[in-house]
C-alpha cells in the first residue's frame, strides 16, 4: 500500500475554487449531487454524470490517482455486487438458469446500475472530503443537524463523532497494514487461494484490530478531556456567518444537475 | 504550584483491588520543573492525572494553582490552567489539519473566533513548528507531532503543563526535538513543569527529581543527588545513566575520578583529566 492510497479521503490543503467554497454549501451540494446519481438512469444521465466528475475532478485541481484511489482497493468488491446481481436479480427470461440462480439481462443491467452508482458516489465522497477541512464537515454537519435539536438529540455531538471517526480512517487502516504483516510473518495465510483459508486469516485480524481502536478511542477521549471538551455545545462554534453568494450559485448549480437527471 | 498529601487511588482488577498510589505525597513549587522517575506500573500516570481532574481524588489532599482538585466545580477551570500531554501522538489529535487541532482545546473555552488563529499561530511558532498550520499531523514525524499536541496545549496559556511519557515512543531526533523545547519552555516562558518518564537520562536538566515506586515516593532531591545513589536507584527498580555507572566501575577498577559525573560532557572531561 503506496502512500498516496493511505491517505485517500484526507483533507488535502489547496487554493481551487471547491477549496475555498462554504462547507456547507459543499456538503449540501453532495447530497444534491448524490441524489442526482441515484436518479441517473439512462446512457444520457450516466454521461452527465461522468462528465460532472471529470469537471469536479479538474477544478478540484486534486491528482486523479488520489481521487480514485480508494476505488482501486474495492474492485472485488465491485466484482461481486455485479456477479450477485447478474445471478440473482431476475428470474424472468433468463439466458440460463439452474436451481436458484439465472442469469438474466436484466440482472446484469440492474449490476452495472448499482455498481455504477457506488463508484460514483464513492468517488463523490472522496472529492468532498479532499477539499473539505474535518473541523469545517463537524460544523457543516452541526448546522445541517439543527433540525435535530428539536427533537432533543444531541446533534452537535453526533456532528463531532463522525468528524472524528472519518480522521481515524488513515490511522486505523495503516494499522490494519501492521498487524497485517506481523500475521503474515507468524504464518497467517491472506494470500491463500483456498476461501476459506483466507476467511480463517482475518479473525486473528479482526480481533486485534478492534482492540486497539477501543484503546485508542479511550485516549483520545481522555486527552479530549484534558484540552477541556465537554460536549460540543460549550464549544466557541464559529459563528453561524451567511454563505457567501458563490456558495448559493454552487447549490443552484448541484440542483440543477439533479433536476436535470429527473429530466431524462 | 502543585501540592498532593497521601493521595490513595484504588481500581478493580482480576482478583480484587489494586492500590496504583499509596499515599504518593509530592509538591511542585511555581517554576520549578520536576521530573517523576519510576519503572512501569508504580503509579506515575495515575499520579498525575489527578492534577488535572481526569481521575477523581478517592482519598487525600490535593491542591493545584490554589485550586482544590477534589471540588468538583474546580474541575473546567484546572483543565484549562494545567495543560497535559499524552504518551502516543497518534492518539490526541481531533482534526487532520494542525491548526483546526491546536485551535480545538480554545475552541473548548469559548474563545472569541477572531482571537484564534493569532493565538494559534502563536503556540506553533513556540514549538518551533510555525507555518505547518495547514499541515496534516499524519504527514509529520513522532517529534513533530508531539510537539503539535503540545502546541495545542500552550495555545490555552496554561500555567502547569504536564508531560506523561511524551517521549517514549519517539526515535532519538524526535526526543531531543521535544526535550530541547520543554527545556526551553520552562527556561523562557517560566512554566511550571511535571515531565514523568521512565528514561534516567532525561530526568537529568530536571530542578528537582521524585522517585517513585509502588505507588509512593521512596525520595526527592537534585538530580545529582538521586541519580548518583545506586542503592536508591536499584530499590525504584532503575538503571543509573551510564556516566554513573562507568564512574562505579572505574572506581572499582582502580580509577577514582574526582566527582561522579552526571551527562556524557561531564564524563568526557573527568576522562580528560585522568592522568
Amino acid at each position: 500500500m503506496s502512500m498516496t492510497e493511505r491517505m485517500t479521503g484526507q483533507f488535502i490543503p489547496g487554493a481551487s475554487l471547491l477549496h475555498s467554497l462554504d462547507a456547507r454549501a459543499k456538503l449540501f451540494g453532495f447530497i444534491l449531487l448524490t441524489a442526482a446519481v441515484i436518479l441517473a438512469d439512462t446512457v444520457a444521465g450516466y454521461a452527465l454524470i461522468i462528465a460532472l466528475m471529470l469537471l469536479l475532478t479538474a477544478v478540484s485541481k486534486l491528482p486523479v490517482s488520489t481521487v480514485v484511489g480508494s476505488v482501486r482497493r474495492m474492485f472485488w468488491f465491485f466484482v461481486i455486487i455485479f456477479i450477485m446481481n447478474c445471478l440473482f436479480y431476475s428470474a424472468e427470461d433468463p439466458i440460463w438458469s439452474w436451481w436458484i440462480i439465472s442469469l438474466s439481462k436484466a440482472g446484469a443491467v440492474q449490476g452495472f446500475n448499482v455498481m455504477f452508482r457506488i463508484l460514483i458516489i464513492l468517488v463523490l465522497s472522496n472529492i468532498f472530503t479532499l477539499v473539505t477541512p474535518p473541523l469545517e464537515i463537524t460544523s457543516a454537519i452541526q448546522s445541517m443537524l439543527k433540525p435535530l435539536k428539536l427533537l432533543r438529540l444531541p446533534a452537535d455531538d453526533i456532528a463531532m463523532i463522525i468528524s472524528v471517526a472519518i480522521q481515524f480512517i488513515p490511522t486505523l487502516l495503516q494499522e490494519a497494514d501492521t498487524i497485517k504483516m506481523a500475521q503474515i510473518a507468524r504464518g497467517a495465510r491472506f494470500e491463500s487461494r483456498k476461501l476459506h483459508e483466507r476467511a480463517a486469516a482475518m479473525l486473528p485480524l479482526i480481533v486485534p484490530m478492534f482492540l486497539s481502536a477501543f484503546k485508542r478511542a479511550d485516549e483520545l477521549a481522555t486527552a479530549m478531556e484534558a484540552r477541556g471538551y465537554r460536549g460540543a455545545k460549550h464549544r466557541s462554534g464559529k459563528k453561524a456567518a451567511p454563505m457567501p453568494a458563490g456558495s448559493y450559485a454552487s447549490i443552484l448549480f448541484c440542483a440543477a444537475v439533479c433536476a436535470a437527471e429527473i429530466i431524462i | 504550584m502543585i501540592k498532593a498529601k497521601d493521595l490513595i487511588f484504588s481500581y478493580d482488577c482480576e482478583g480484587g483491588r489494586h492500590r496504583s498510589l499509596d499515599g504518593a505525597c509530592i509538591t511542585v513549587r511555581d517554576g520549578e520543573l520536576v521530573a517523576v522517575l519510576g519503572h512501569n506500573g508504580c503509579g506515575k500516570s495515575t499520579l498525575v492525572k489527578h492534577f488535572n481532574a481526569l481521575l477523581e481524588v478517592q482519598k487525600g489532599e490535593l491542591t493545584v494553582a490554589g485550586l482544590d482538585a477534589k471540588s468538583e466545580a474546580n474541575i473546567w477551570t484546572l483543565r484549562r490552567k494545567v495543560g497535559m500531554v499524552f504518551q502516543n501522538p497518534d492518539n490526541q489529535f481531533v482534526s487532520s489539519v494542525v491548526a483546526e487541532d491546536v485551535a480545538f482545546g480554545l475552541e473548548n473555552y469559548g474563545v472569541d473566533g477572531s482571537e484564534i488563529p493569532e493565538r494559534v499561530s502563536a503556540a506553533l511558532a513556540l514549538v518551533g513548528m510555525a507555518g505547518f498550520e495547514r499541515r496534516s499531523p499524519h504527514m509529520l514525524s513522532g517529534g513533530q507531532k508531539q510537539r503539535v499536541a503540545l502546541a495545542g496545549v500552550l495555545a490555552m496559556d496554561p500555567d502547569i503543563l504536564v508531560f506523561d511519557e511524551v517521549t517514549s515512543m519517539l526515535d532519538p531526533d524526535g526526543r531531543r526535538e521535544v526535550l530541547s523545547v520543554i527545556k526551553r519552555l520552562h527556561s523562557q516562558q517560566g512554566k511550571t513543569i511535571v515531565m514523568i518518564t521512565h528514561y534516567v537520562e532525561e530526568a537529568v536538566f530536571a530542578d528537582r527529581v521524585y522517585l517513585m515506586h509502588d505507588g509512593r515516593m521512596l525520595a526527592d532531591g537534585a538530580p545529582r543527588e538521586m541519580l548518583t545513589d545506586l542503592e536508591l536507584l536499584r530499590r525504584t527498580g532503575l538503571t543509573p545513566p551510564t556516566p554513573v555507572r562507568m564512574y562505579h566501575d572505574l572506581k572499582a577498577a582502580g580509577f577514582e575520578l574526582p566527582y561522579c559525573p552526571l551527562t556524557n560532557e561531564e564524563l568526557a572531561e573527568e576522562l580528560c583529566r585522568l592522568k
